[in-house]
């Protein structure tokens, strides 16, 4: 009887055992390969791509990975394999500097990393030379350009060290925004009316009024093809965009959320205004201590009289007087009215304190309540902070709601607010966006070891993931932005979420600052310098977040002389390097 | 006189067992060269010198670092609050902490109702990760508890979100996660106190708040004490678990000095350019706390009728 027993408990596992083996097998079938039997005999060529885990998350790179395998299933790149085998890996390693030190301890040849120091790569040796991968042109996938051309000047010069080799190119441009909801708008009239058009106030009347010109005060299709009509009907200025707030709370929307345990997205908000109201050159100096600047200023908050000081030739000596530039203090004074507003019983006028401030709101909470408090019994929200990766990030939010119309990943329609002007004398300046960090697609130095077969493959790999197919279907796949130029392909225009869209619309109709620079306060003291939002207010304490200032009481004028305090001269000077030293 | 073949036999055997110790002993030994000893003598050095990350080498610049203490302003938030928080934490974990530790394991002890039940709920804690108890206490905390005892503020925030309230909801916490090792110390130290003991008290007609304080309390002396003066040693490297509750973004105004440290080397992993100044800082914390520890330790001794 035991021996019964154990025969068929050993029987039972055994078939549990096959069940797995099959369910592990077979799974490469699913990339569509044929089953002619030289390819399903032969071992494949093998690539492992690793990305951060983060909320850009890594749907885009399977499908590389599978566009890849399906176009190269009866190709041998190495003797005796046939075909490639593309393996995708999210991981957390692949964030901040130490990544810099460690990627060779890991199996991924290509790398998509998050906030580490280019040059750190470059330094510990850990980055594979990819120069001819970089420049040399496209050609075998029937395209002009090289990498090098699809990328700005700005990122040219810097992965490009200033003339010397590539190391890294770009990988994502993640912009710090307000994001709204377009059909909240259209349904409840939110949009700027045309002059002579809409309502007393000034809002439209129906989806059909004409609406405003917007911040850059343009409209239409301009000489280069560039589409104006993004920002059509949205506030041109602080107090049109204040006035908009007071209409959503009358009209019983919430004009502001974000997450209340994430109250660094709302206070790197502040760059994208900065940029904004500085203009790209300005706001670029931050990272080039290079130039004249001629809108610095000085305030005093006893009074909070604004003093305006001289031109001042910035250079590497005095770089931290940019922390006296106007845009970061109008940033502030935005954000202020934002979060401080009141209404009559003094409860917050634009953002539910629980939520905004409440430490036990996750990101994807805010994400959730944003785009669910259209649904039935939800409170609606008109605009959410947060970084142009939350919508890929969101998709679990997305897909709960996707049975409803209009609701999908795809069909809903999220937009980026452009930064209205601070004042009515810039409406019609061009709008600068900016990108709060630094992201980057790097080859493991480990390669080096490999045969040229493989390594040729490698390369092929990584010079397919940035031919315009590849660029457009990041675009596609992430709703995000790779910050190359390039035509979209294989998809129209329709089939793209209007976040993704207006996302590529920006990119390419105006300029975005990029927070790094090849200067050597960036390269070795970026944290002191940028994301760096601390500020001391006499009385009233350090503080690290505005939201958080701004609840003690803090004024915007208190937190930006805070700010200056506390990189002054003294803490400038310690930044150094060599001989210095 | 030793033949040669017992010569022989008697150093094989202590061979065998110095053998025997060394690899009983020489992993600790190795582990404790590295994470204490190096890393002790590393961090002293730190605090004297001063890295390049141009050229990646460091260079002696003496006192600079500790000077660059004073003079940078962004070192305002430690003097202003850190300090003080670690202080104030040390105090409450103390005060408020042992107290209730000793009154639990003496109710445990003394065997009262339920009182084997109150052993597993308090330690529980201790076997259960910070994090997923952290993230039960956060939302528990300020959604939960908050809107039951009405503690929200006027923008609906919790006592987790409160700026007036962060600290103390977090030092809640932590007295609560110190019970179980605390309370399972001071119960095997009343244990070991004689039975015959409370056979007297018993006859004496001594009731149960003198037993503690009379009876109990002078005899486990040399447990509190251990308690106290390691308390002491780690005022300024305990986090309180803020790491664990804000990761990098706890607020200034609730910061301690031990969590500042963890975060200045968290922030700038292999930016070592970053390091010295938290050295030094460290050096200076020493050089205080040290002499306390010695101090605690010596008038603990005083106040332990056991020694006498």
């Amino acid at each position: 009887m035991r021996k019964a027993l154990k025969r068929t408990a050993v029987m039972a596992l055994a078939m549990t055992l096959a069940c797995g083996m099959v369910g592990c097998g077979g799974g490469n079938d699913s990339s569509g390969n044929d089953s002619s039997s030289s390819s399903t005999k032969m071992p494949k060529s093998e690539i492992s791509v690793g990305v951060w885990d983060g909320g850009l998350r890594y749907n885009w790179a399977e499908r590389w990975a599978e566009d890849f395998e399906k176009a190269n299933v009866n190709r041998s790149f190495e003797d005796g394999k046939m075909g490639v085998d593309v393996t995708v890996t999210p991981s957390k390693a692949f964030l901040d500097d130490k990544c810099a030190e460690t990627l060779t301890d890991y199996e991924a040849d290509i790398v998509f990393n998050e906030q580490v120091n280019y040059y750190k790569f470059i330094t510990n040796e850990t980055a594979y030379n990819i120069d001819e991968w970089v420049t040399a042109p496209l050609t075998e996938f029937g395209e002009t350009k090289s990498i090098e051309d699809k990328m700005s000047d700005w990122d040219k010069k810097y992965y490009g060290q200033d003339g010397g080799e590539y190391y890294g190119v770009p990988w994502n441009n993640s912009i710090l925004a307000i994001n709204y909801d377009i059909k909240l708008f259209e349904d409840n009239n939110f949009y700027y009316a045309a002059t002579g058009e809409g309502d007393s106030d000034g809002f439209v009347t129906s989806i059909d009024t004409p609406r405003s010109l917007g911040p850059d005060g343009k409209t239409g299709i301009g000489d280069n093809g560039e589409d104006y009509t993004q920002d059509d009907g949205m506030p041109a200025t602080y107090d049109d965009f204040f006035k908009l707030c007071d209409k959503m709370v009358d009209s019983g929307v919430t004009p502001f959320t974000w997450a209340g345990g994430f109250q660094k997205y709302v206070t790197q908000l502040l760059y994208t205004l900065a940029a904004d109201f500085e203009g790209y050159d300005d706001m670029q100096m931050n990272y080039t201590f290079d130039g004249e600047e001629d809108g610095l200023i000085s305030i005093d908050t006893a009074t909070n009289v604004i003093t305006r000081l001289e031109k001042t030739l910035i250079n590497t000596d005095n770089g931290y007087l940019l922390r006296k530039q106007e845009g970061m203090y109008q940033a502030l004074k935005f954000m202020e009215r934002v979060i401080t507003t009141t209404d009559d019983n003094n409860q917050l006028k634009y953002i539910n304190g629980s939520d905004c401030f409440g430490e036990s709101v996750s990101h994807l909470n805010a994400q959730y309540k944003f785009l669910g408090g259209t649904l039935p019994g939800g409170t609606p929200v008109a605009m959410f902070i947060d970084g142009t990766w939350w919508y890929n990030e969101a998709y679990v939010a997305f897909n709960e709601m996707s049975a409803l119309p209009g609701y999908g990943h795809y069909d809903r329609r999220i937009g980026l607010m452009p930064m209205p002007k601070a004042t009515k004398d810039m409406v019609g300046q061009d709008a600068t966006w900016m990108s709060v960090f630094i992201t980057t697609c790097t080859v493991n130095a480990n390669i080096g070891e490999y045969s040229e077969d493989k390594i040729a493959l490698i390369r092929e790999f990584f010079r397919y993931i940035h031919t315009d197919k590849a660029l457009t279907s990041y675009l596609y796949d992430a709703h995000s932005m790779r910050p190359y130029t390039f035509e979209l392909t294989d998809f129209e225009e329709s089939d793209f979420s209007t976040y993704a869209i207006q996302q590529y619309n920006i990119y390419n109709k105006s300029k975005v600052v990029q927070p790094y620079s090849s200067h050597y306060k960036i390269r070795y003291y970026l944290n002191d310098w940028h994301n760096n939002f601390e500020s001391y207010v006499d009385g009233k304490g350090s503080y690290s977040y505005i939201t958080t200032a701004f609840n003690a009481g803090v004024t915007a004028e208190e937190y930006f002389e805070g700010m200056v305090a506390l990189m002054n001269k003294t803490k400038w000077d310690g930044m150094i390097i060599g001989a210095d030293v | 006189m030793i033949t040669k073949f017992e010569w022989n036999d008697k150093r094989k055997r202590a061979v065998k067992k110095w053998s025997f110790y060394a690899a009983l002993i020489i992993l600790p030994l190795i582990q404790w060269a590295i994470m204490y000893v190096y890393v002790n003598i590393n961090s002293f050095l730190l605090a004297f010198r001063r890295f390049d990350p141009a050229s990646e080498t460091w260079s002696f610049v003496w006192f600079d670092n500790f000077v660059s203490l004073f003079n940078d302003p962004s070192m305002a938030g430690i003097w202003e609050y850190a300090i003080w928080n670690s202080l104030g934490a040390w105090g409450i974990s103390v005060f408020v902490g042992i107290t209730l530790q000793l009154l639990f394991a003496y109710y445990i002890f003394k065997k009262g109702p339920a009182g084997q039940f109150f052993r597993v709920v308090l330690f529980l804690p201790s076997i259960l990760s910070a994090t997923v108890l952290i993230s039960i206490y956060k939302y528990y905390a300020d959604v939960f508890i908050s809107k039951i005892f009405n503690l929200t503020d006027s923008q609906g925030l919790g006592i987790i979100s409160n700026n007036n309230t962060r600290f103390m909801s977090i030092m809640f916490f932590n007295v609560y996660m110190s019970f179980g090792v605390g309370v399972l110390m001071y119960t095997s130290a009343m244990t070991s106190i004689s039975e015959s003991v409370f056979d007297a008290c018993k006859i004496d007609g001594v009731n149960a708040l003198q037993e503690f304080f009379v009876i109990v309390l002078p005899q486990i002396v040399p447990t509190i004490t251990v308690f106290i003066v390691t308390g002491i040693a780690g005022i300024f490297t305990n986090q309180i678990n803020l790491f664990s509750f804000y990761q990098q973004r706890a607020i200034p105004k609730i910061q301690t000095v031990g969590y500042y440290l963890y975060i200045q080397i968290y922030n700038n992993g292999s930016n070592y350019q970053y390091y010295s100044q938290p050295a030094a800082l460290g050096i200076m914390i020493t050089l205080v706390t040290a002499p306390v520890v010695l101090f605690a330790r010596w008038g603990m001794k005083k106040v332990n009728p056991m020694e006498d």
